[in-house]
């Protein structure tokens, strides 16, 4: 479990995340949407202890910050939103998804082997372990990380907008896939998104960011019964045979 | 279990390594003195002819040893310095490495002439200096891939500037230079390279050893440090690993260029791009291209020697267009 507690950062003058407090629930998948530069990026890069922050960030009441890079990544797999395409197989990719488990020198092992076989068949990448990155579609190539962080056997899983590279179709398979897999390995997920339809189809929970701070954090069907998505992204709501969407 | 492609690799760094062998063995037998193979080897063991023992052991073994050194020096470092920068024109002149020897040696050449015999010791103490200063310069701001290439390059204009300076005020210094600056291993004896064996080959274990990690650096900064890696003090490990590698090569071999960035290349075509493959290759090709390369230069022209460097500029730059035009054609 992750408990984010008075998170603030600022860049000079500029307030990115003010008192920023959450608590994300176990074993369920958080959305995290909210407008262009209100801060998700910045609170996904506090977790991964790429940012200054003051506040504190506790896993397991644990405080994020004493531990190494390499403890934090046994405990957190972070996707970021950019990803690069190097000439490297989707095997070798996987693999090192194990790096946080090996220390300076030390030799794959069996159990390293296990992981990664899990997490491509997981993923359904069986029969594109030997194909290169950089000629992989972006659906398949996103898949590809997702399970490089598998492999790293990480209770928490955080996403930063998985989804940005990918048509519709391909977007709700990938979703779909993830809360499968979150399912199956009891995994805890926070995904940062911008598609809110596919955000609330898939979301256990949704917390609404604006101007730095959490406004919102709930059950999809609390977050639907308040108007604050309205409000925050000044868009309109429709029902459908009793399914809610947006439009802007 | 390795992964599947893995094992197309082994077969290709075997023959890298059967080559490196065989040129090395060409390399003892082959010279400007003829000598029989019973003759050449019973001189490596100072056995028999008491001429065939001075040719082997003071000059044939020794320029070997250091072309293999050479090649192995300045290759693994273009490998750490492509891997850190993620910048395939990365080579050891980027970090100052040949600015660096050349300034403090033509330093010692026109103020004191004198010490001569310390000219290894100033190109290494150049080198290696220089390129502490670009990567401290770097560290203030960052670190990152971009910072390192650029102060790299601010650096070396000044130096480069300050050697032309020191040129056109000494013109004595010239000729003595012009040797070191194209890169030879004319008269190198073997009290010249316990040293540098030792920089280059701790440096090549130390690259092995962070490969994983090197490896991890291809995702780029944010994917690294997510997985657990420290960025910036591997950054600069590596790139100190590089500048030791290469400053211990030139301190013997002079400013041989080419190297360092054309090997790592070919490295990269003939076993992909797996970290710990292509040090494993760049060392067996950079150390027989300069075998290659000595041995051409002292058997072509018999009895004048043509200069490793250029022998590397007149062969391995063709070679390597022909190999980016066959690559470019089967894609």
């Amino acid at each position: 479990m992750l408990e984010i507690k008075r998170l603030c950062v600022a860049v000079g003058h500029k307030t990115i995340l003010s008192d920023l407090s959450m608590t994300l629930e176990p074993n369920a998948l958080t959305v995290l949407i909210g407008k262009n530069g209100c801060g998700k990026s910045t609170l996904v890069s506090c977790i991964g202890g790429m940012r200054r922050h003051t506040g504190a960030l506790l896993s397991d009441s644990q405080d994020l910050h004493s531990l190494s890079p390499r403890k934090r990544a046994q405990r957190i797999a972070i996707l970021p939103q950019i990803l690069q395409s190097p000439h490297m197989t989707v095997e070798e990719l996987v693999r090192l998804g194990r790096t946080p488990h090996l220390t300076l020198g030390q030799r794959f092992g069996d159990k390293d082997t296990a992981a990664v076989e899990s997490a491509i068949h997981a993923t359904v990448l069986d029969s594109l372990r030997t194909q290169y990155l950089d000629i992989l579609s972006g659906g398949e190539r996103q898949k590809a990380y997702l399970a490089m962080i598998l492999a790293q056997n990480a209770p928490l899983l955080v996403l930063d907008e998985p989804t940005t590279y990918m048509d519709v179709s391909v977007a709700h398979h990938f979703m779909a896939l993830l809360r499968t897999l979150m399912e199956q390995q009891k995994k805890t997920v926070l995904a940062v998104m911008h598609d809110l339809n596919c955000a609330l189809r898939f979301a256990d929970r949704v917390a609404v960011m604006d101007a730095g701070h959490i406004a919102f954090h709930g059950t999809t069907a609390e977050v639907l019964a308040t108007d604050i998505i309205e409000r925050t992204f000044s868009v309109t709501r429709h029902e459908v045979d009793g399914r809610c969407f947006f439009e802007g | 279990m390795k992964p599947s492609n893995r094992k197309a690799v082994y077969p290709i760094l075997a023959i890298s390594g059967g080559a490196l062998i065989l040129t090395m063995l060409l390399s003892l037998l082959l010279g400007g003195a003829s000598l029989s193979p019973a003759e050449a080897l019973g001189g490596l063991f100072g056995v028999g002819n008491g001429t065939a023992s001075v040719i082997m052991q003071g000059i044939r073994l020794p320029r070997a040893l250091g072309a293999i050194l050479a090649g192995v020096g300045l290759s693994v470092a273009g490998v750490l310095l492509q891997s850190v920068t993620d910048n395939a024109l990365a080579s050891p002149n980027v970090i100052g490495v040949n600015s660096g020897a050349g300034f403090f040696v033509i330093l010692l050449l026109a103020f004191f002439p004198a010490a001569s015999p310390l000219l290894p010791l100033a190109a290494f103490v150049g080198a290696f200096l220089t390129t502490l200063v670009i990567i401290g310069t770097a560290g203030r701001f960052g670190a990152s891939r971009a910072t390192v290439i650029l102060a790299g390059i601010a650096l070396t204009s000044i130096l480069n500037a300050a050697i032309s300076l020191i040129s056109l005020i000494d013109t004595d210094v010239l000729s003595a230079y012009s040797y070191f600056s194209v890169g030879g291993l004319s008269g190198l004896s073997f009290d010249r390279l316990p040293l540098p064996a030792i920089l280059i080959v701790l440096s090549f274990v130390g690259a092995l050893t962070l490969s994983r990690q090197l490896e991890a650096l291809r995702l780029g900064d944010t994917v690294a440090c997510a997985l657990g890696i420290r960025v910036r003090p591997l950054r600069t490990v590596a790139l100190i690993c590089a500048s030791a590698s290469a400053a211990a090569a030139v301190s013997f071999a002079g400013l041989l260029g080419f190297v360092g960035l054309i090997v790592p290349h070919v490295a990269r075509k003939l076993v992909g791009g797996y970290t710990r493959h292509v040090l494993i290759a760049s060392a067996t090709l950079g150390g027989t291209l300069v075998l290659l390369a000595d041995l051409l230069g002292r058997t072509l022209l018999s009895p004048t020697e043509i200069p490793v460097g250029i022998i590397m500029a007149l062969v391995g730059a063709p070679f390597f267009l022909f190999l980016l035009i066959r690559g470019n054609r089967h894609a």
